[in-house]
């Protein structure tokens, strides 16, 4: 099956400073990937090679057959979505929870165009999928981390991806919000039959999760392959340099440290 | 105030003090959304800076004050957007150096000093036809930016890395942005001065922040309080006798403090709810 979207060899530096080295990974149409490793491994950075916001000193970035280049990127952009991690907003905010949805048809919609019926309808529908569609008035600095999270999903969700890129889409959430934003995540791949790439430090959501799964660590890849081939204590242990054991419950897995 | 109606030259100072108040407000609304603070006081004080030099020098202080806030707004963005750069100490420099240049060209001025000392306080009533005109330029192209790229202005606020992540050009936008501040700062410093101008850029567009959930209010509403500022401060300077760029920045600021106590964002409430006919409803509704 041809992939949707690769890296060959990829190399980053900042400065003289190498940050990814060698990296090559292949996304099928419909995987859902997660990347794992310690922090300053460069995962970040590896994600945003998906969508041209990393650029890369050495390799090849294709999306589609089609190499992502400085020139390509942005119209590559509009058919990748990449949900960044929670922050604060100012609740003073003046913006509403349905126009930061419909902030996510711009990319495709363009310079000089106002969003229409279609679009409108398209956030409308994005809200109503991550069960948000009372709150559409709602002052988007009024919610709390999970729900704007969420609205981050709907975002993402009304700009029609063929990729979806998460940056620790649960960081700095309580466990409650957690639990909510990786239902959710789980349960739009399946209903969208999205191709997710998701980064996050939950050992707990990749098993839950994820079919495939990239270690990095010191800007390269350890390891890759199958989740439930990733619940190995001895590769986690190494990944993560503290040791980690791996309880099954069933047919779950949860890992221990 | 009826003198107000019948000499030429202040005419000329209401109708600045209208314009140049309207527009330092509604740009004041980047600076306070876009969390712009440190670049707009580099801007405003370069502008002031770069007019104080070319004073000295001997060439329009107008041109010197372009140069300079257009040059400060060329650098700043680049500069704001390295990794791992320190924008803070990065600007807390600039801002010293800029200020410095400033007193040090104040200082070597031979003579009384009196065009320089009315860049720093302001001068509303030596507008000339020339400032008019200029400033009512920029304001045609300050409306024209907000209501041609005024999505993209919505989706950048407090979420600048998704805009871009959606295939948003924030980086064209942005800078163009701070080209028109640039702009603004320039042809409003004669006017207001160059310890002011600031002020009477981000205290009338954080009034309209306690005020309204909406965006395009927003602007509207720290427009006409710039202008309302400025037109009391002109009325006052004028009844008192004191320097109108200082009144004009007090009566903003007791209108933010006013506004900041009796908010109705304070309860949790807009003072309208956050409803357009299209927005919030599902797609039979609207």
């Amino acid at each position: 099956m041809p992939s949707l979207a690769e890296l060959q060899n990829v190399c980053v530096h900042y400065g003289k400073r190498r940050i990814l080295d060698s990296i090559s990974l292949s996304i099928a149409p419909g995987d859902f990937w997660t990347i794992i490793g310690p922090n300053g491994a460069g995962k970040s950075t590896l994600l945003g090679l998906f969508n041209g916001l990393t650029p890369h000193s050495a390799g090849s970035v294709f999306f589609k057959g089609e190499p992502i280049t400085p020139r390509t990127a942005a119209r590559i952009r509009r058919r990748v979505a990449h949900v960044f991690q929670a922050t604060d907003l100012d609740p003073k905010m003046p913006l509403s929870v349905f126009a930061s949805v419909l902030s996510g048809t711009y990319g495709k919609l363009g310079l000089f165009h106002r969003p229409g019926k279609q679009e409108k309808t398209l956030a409308m529908q994005s809200l109503e999928a991550v069960g948000l569609a009372h709150l559409a008035q709602r002052p988007i600095g009024h919610l709390s981390g999970g729900e704007r999270q969420r609205v981050a999903l709907a975002r993402a969700l009304a700009q029609e991806p063929e990729l979806l890129l998460l940056d620790e889409p649960t960081a700095a959430l309580d466990w409650r919000a957690q639990r909510d934003i990786c239902n959710t995540v789980g349960m739009l791949q399946k209903n969208f039959s999205l191709t997710v790439i998701m980064i996050t430090h939950d050992l707990n959501a990749v098993f839950a999760l994820a079919q495939k799964v990239a270690m990095l660590r010191d800007g390269r890849i350890l390891w890759q392959g199958a989740a439930q081939d990733a619940a190995n204590p001895d590769l986690l242990s190494e990944l993560y340099d503290v040791p980690i054991q791996i309880a099954h419950s069933g047919d779950r897995a949860a890992a221990l440290f | 105030m009826e003198d107000l109606l019948h000499y030429a030259f202040l005419q000329r100072a209401l109708l600045m003090a209208v314009l140049g108040g309207a527009v330092c407000g509604a740009i004041g609304v980047f600076v306070v959304l876009w969390r712009m603070s440190l670049v707009g006081m580099c801007i405003s004080h370069a502008a002031f800076a770069g007019a104080l030099l070319a004073l000295w020098l001997g060439v329009p202080p107008l041109a010197g004050g372009l140069a300079a806030s257009l040059g400060a707004a060329s650098a700043v963005g680049p500069l704001a957007e390295r990794p791992g750069f320190s924008l803070d100490t990065a600007m807390g420099v600039v801002f010293s150096v800029v200020m410095s240049l400033a007193m040090l060209a104040l200082g070597l001025m031979p003579g009384a000093r009196t065009e320089g000392l009315s860049l720093i306080w302001g001068s509303l009533l030596t507008v000339t036809r020339l400032d008019l005109q200029l400033m009512s330029a920029t304001a045609l192209l300050l409306l024209g930016f907000v209501f041609l790229f005024f999505k993209e202005i919505e989706a950048i606020m407090g979420q600048k890395h998704a805009a871009a992540a959606a295939g948003i050009p924030v980086r064209r936008i942005y800078y163009a942005c701070l080209m028109l501040m640039g702009l603004v700062v320039a042809f409003a410093l004669k006017a207001i001065g160059g310890l002011l101008i600031y002020a009477l850029i981000v205290t009338p567009a954080a009034t309209a922040l306690q005020l309204t959930y909406r965006l395009n209010r927003m602007f509207w509403i720290a427009a006409l309080l710039g202008a309302i500022a400025s037109v009391a401060g002109l009325w006052l300077s004028f009844l008192w006798a004191v320097p109108p760029g200082a009144v004009i920045v007090l009566f903003s600021s007791a209108m933010l403090i006013v506004s900041m106590i009796f908010s109705p964002k304070n309860r949790g409430r807009a003072i309208k709810p956050v409803q357009n006919q299209q927005h919030g409803k599902r797609p039979e509704e609207a």
